[in-house]
C-alpha cells in the first residue's frame, strides 16, 4: 500500500492536502488573500496507492475529509499540494480538455435518489456519459442497453424507458453503476454507495459490483463508516481521522487486530446482532471532544495520551502489510 | 394486564392510482420494549403514526383497536387524546428529527414550546434541565442554537424533548440512522439506560444488530403484516420465518464467514398485495398451500405466520 512506484498500481497519491478556508471576511474576498485563522484542513498530507483489480476502503467518520479525497482524486477541486499519479500519468494537474482522464475514472455516490436526473428517463441518464464522449446514437444506445442488463435490471426494455421515481432505492442505485461502467473505467470511486439502501438490499449491490470489478479488471475506492460492510468488500482499507491516515493494511489483519486507538474505539463501537449485548453498555473508551492542532490529532480524545503525542507521529509499518501512524508502537 | 395491544390495526392510503395496504391486520401485545424491523415500505413507520395518531389524508385506520394500559386510544377523541396520552404517555422522535429543530430558536424555547402546546405554564428550567441530563446533556445546552450543537447532541435534544412529559413510551424512528458509529454507540447505550429506568422503547429500524443492543421483543414487518414476533433470543437465536432467517443471513458482521447473502427479487406493489403469504414469490420454502393466508402459530411468548410450522 505504500510500494509507490509499482507498475501494478492504478492510482499512486503523495502528501496530498487540500484546506478549506471557513471564515473569510468581506476585505479577505475583494483582495483575494487571506490570512491563517478559520481553516479546516480536511485533507492534511495523505499517501496511498491502489494495486489495480483491488479494492480500497477509506474508512472514517463524518468530517475525517473521506469525501474530500474521493473529490481531489476525480478532479473535482484542485489540491493545495501533493501528486495524483493515475496509470503511470501525473495527473495533479490536468486541463479541462483532457478527457481521457475523465473516461478511466468515475464515481458512485451515496444517494441514488438525488444522484439521477428526476426528468431524464434511465436510457438517458446512462447514455448521457457516452454522448459526452462522442459516441454514435446507435452505439450509445447498445452499450446502455448492455450495462444496464449487465447491471441486472430486467427486463430492461421496460426498465430502460421508466424514469427515476419509479424505481427502488436499489434499483436506483443499479442505474447510478450502470453509468459509471457504460465508459468502462479502470478506476470508479464508490461514496457510500449503499449506506442510503436496506440491509436487505445492501448485499446485493455489494456482489454486483464485486462480480462487475472480477469481469472488467476494474479498481475500486471505496467510501464509507461502516466497517462490518466494509469487511465484505475491500481487500485493503486506510482509516481517516481529521484528514489524517492514522492506519492502513490489509482489511482482514487491519480489522482483527487494530492498533490504533482510534480504529479500536470505532470497532467497539460497532452494533452486533448478539441479543445478550442489550444487558451491557457499549463501551466508549474515547473522550467525546477536542481536536488537537499539533502532533497527533486524536491526542485529546485518546486514552492512551503520552506527552511525546504532542510530536508529529510517522507511519511505520508494525506488522506485515500492516501500518499504524502512533507512539504506541 | 399488557401495557400495549394492538388487535387486528389496518391502516390504508387511499390515493388517486389506488390503496396503499401499508399495515394490514397487524397484531401484538407487549409490556417490554420492542423494535419493528422491515425494509423500506413495509408499513413500520405508518403503525407508528397509528399509534401517535398523526396519521394525515389520504391515510386513514381502517379497523383495529390500540389498547394502552387497558383503554382504546384509536375511540378516544382527538381532545382527549391530545390532553391525556400524546407526550404524556407516549412520545416519538421521528425520522430525522434532529434536523427539525429550528435553526433560530434556542434549544430553551423550543423546549418550552413542548411544555406550554401540551398546558404547561410553569417557566422553570428544571424540568428542562432533568430531560437535558436524562439524555447525558449538560444544562448549558438550553442557550445553545442548534448550529452550535452536533448531531449526536441534537439527537439528544430531540429526544430530551420527547421525554418532557413524563411519558411510559418512546417511539424512535431509526434514531440512529445519520450518526456516526462512535455517538451511535452513545445513543444507544442512552437508550439502554432510558430502558432499563423503566420505559418502554418501541425501536422502528432496519438494522437487526440495532435492535439486538437495545430492546426485548421484536417483531418483523414484511408488506404491511407482522410475519413474526417473539422475544429477542428467540428471534436471534432461532428465527422461523423464511424472510427472518433472509434477513439474519443479510447482516454483516465483524468476524466468521465472508459471505452475505441478500433476498432475491423485490417486495410485492403495495397497490396489490398477493392473496396468501406475501413472502410466497421470494420464498425458498414456497409451496401450493402459502397461496392462503398464512395461520398464526404460537410459539412461546410469540408467533410466526408460516405453514411451515403448521
Amino acid at each position: 500500500m505504500l510500494d509507490a512506484g509499482s507498475t501494478n498500481n492504478i492510482l499512486e497519491v503523495k502528501g496530498l492536502t487540500k484546506y478549506f478556508k471557513v471564515k473569510r471576511s468581506l476585505y479577505e474576498l475583494l483582495r483575494g488573500s487571506y490570512d491563517n485563522s478559520g481553516i479546516v484542513k480536511a485533507v492534511d498530507g495523505v499517501s496511498f496507492s491502489i494495486e489495480r483489480g483491488k479494492t480500497l476502503v477509506l474508512a472514517g467518520e463524518s468530517g475525517s475529509g473521506k469525501s474530500t479525497i474521493a473529490r481531489l482524486i476525480l478532479k473535482a477541486i484542485e489540491p493545495d499540494s501533493g501528486t495524483i499519479i493515475f496509470d503511470g500519468k501525473d495527473v495533479t494537474k490536468l486541463s479541462r480538455s483532457e478527457k481521457w482522464f475523465r473516461r478511466s475514472a468515475q464515481m458512485i455516490h451515496q444517494d441514488p435518489y438525488s444522484s439521477l436526473n428526476p426528468r431524464m428517463r434511465i436510457l438517458s441518464i446512462v447514455s448521457e456519459p457516452l454522448e459526452i464522449h462522442g459516441f454514435a446514437k446507435k452505439e450509445r444506445e447498445d452499450l446502455a442497453f448492455k450495462a444496464l442488463q449487465e447491471v441486472r435490471l430486467e427486463p430492461v426494455e421496460d426498465i430502460a424507458y421508466r424514469y427515476p421515481h419509479m424505481l427502488s432505492g436499489g434499483q436506483r442505485q443499479r442505474v447510478a453503476i450502470a453509468r459509471a461502467l457504460v465508459l468502462k473505467p479502470k478506476l470508479v470511486v464508490a461514496d457510500e454507495p449503499v449506506s442510503m439502501l436496506d440491509m436487505s438490499v445492501r448485499a446485493e449491490i455489494l456482489e454486483l459490483m464485486n462480480s462487475i470489478k472480477a469481469k472488467y479488471n476494474i479498481t475500486y475506492m471505496y467510501i464509507t463508516h461502516d466497517l462490518s460492510t466494509s469487511r465484505y468488500f475491500g481487500d485493503d482499507i486506510a482509516i481517516l481521522y481529521k484528514g489524517k491516515i492514522v492506519e492502513m493494511g490489509c482489511i482482514d489483519e487491519v480489522l482483527n487486530n487494530p492498533l490504533h486507538p482510534y480504529t479500536q474505539a470505532l470497532i467497539d463501537a460497532i452494533p452486533e446482532p448478539e441479543p445478550s449485548n442489550r444487558y451491557k453498555e457499549k463501551v466508549v473508551r474515547i473522550k467525546n471532544d477536542g481536536i488537537s492542532e499539533h502532533g497527533c490529532r486524536f491526542y485529546a480524545r485518546c486514552p492512551y495520551a503520552m506527552d511525546k503525542c504532542m510530536q508529529e507521529p510517522s507511519m511505520k509499518e508494525v506488522r506485515d502489510d500492516h501500518y499504524v501512524s502512533c507512539f504506541l508502537y | 394486564m399488557v401495557k400495549l395491544e394492538i388487535r387486528g390495526l389496518k391502516v390504508y392510503y387511499y390515493t388517486s392510482k389506488g390503496t396503499v395496504k401499508a399495515v394490514d391486520g397487524i397484531n401484538m401485545n407487549t409490556s417490554e420494549s420492542v423494535g419493528i424491523v422491515g425494509e423500506s415500505g413495509s408499513g413500520k413507520s405508518t403503525l407508528a403514526y397509528a399509534i401517535m395518531r398523526m396519521l394525515q389524508y389520504p391515510a386513514r385506520i381502517v379497523e383495529g383497536s390500540i389498547i394502552l394500559d387497558g383503554t382504546d386510544i384509536l375511540a378516544m377523541n382527538e381532545r382527549e387524546f391530545n390532553e391525556h396520552i400524546r407526550w404524556k404517555k407516549i412520545a416519538m422522535v421521528f425520522q430525522y428529527a434532529m434536523n427539525s429543530l429550528d435553526p433560530v430558536y434556542k434549544v430553551k424555547d423550543q423546549m418550552y414550546e413542548v411544555l406550554s402546546n401540551h398546558g404547561v405554564d410553569t417557566i422553570d428550567d428544571t424540568i428542562l434541565v432533568d430531560a437535558l441530563r436524562e439524555t447525558g446533556l449538560d444544562a448549558n445546552v438550553l442557550e445553545y442554537y442548534p448550529h452550535e450543537l452536533s448531531g449526536g447532541m441534537k439527537q439528544r435534544v430531540v429526544i430530551a424533548m420527547a421525554l418532557l412529559l413524563k411519558p411510559s413510551i418512546l417511539i424512535a424512528d431509526e434514531p440512529t440512522t445519520a450518526l456516526d458509529v462512535l455517538v451511535q454507540a452513545q445513543i444507544m447505550n442512552m437508550l439502554k439506560r432510558l430502558k432499563s429506568d423503566g420505559l418502554m422503547i418501541i425501536l422502528i429500524t432496519h438494522d437487526l444488530s440495532i435492535v439486538a443492543e437495545v430492546v426485548d421483543r421484536v417483531a418483523i414487518m414484511y408488506a404491511g403484516q407482522i410475519v413474526e414476533f417473539n422475544k429477542a433470543d428467540v428471534i436471534f437465536k432461532e428465527a422461523k420465518h423464511p424472510y427472518t432467517q433472509a434477513l439474519m443471513s443479510s447482516i454483516p458482521r465483524l468476524k466468521g464467514e465472508k459471505r452475505l447473502s441478500y433476498i432475491k427479487g423485490d417486495p410485492p406493489n403495495p397497490f396489490d398485495y398477493p392473496k396468501g403469504c406475501r413472502f410466497y414469490a421470494r420464498c425458498p420454502y414456497a409451496m401450493d398451500k402459502c397461496m392462503q393466508e398464512p395461520p398464526y402459530i404460537s410459539i412461546g411468548d410469540g408467533y410466526v405466520r408460516c405453514w411451515l410450522y403448521k
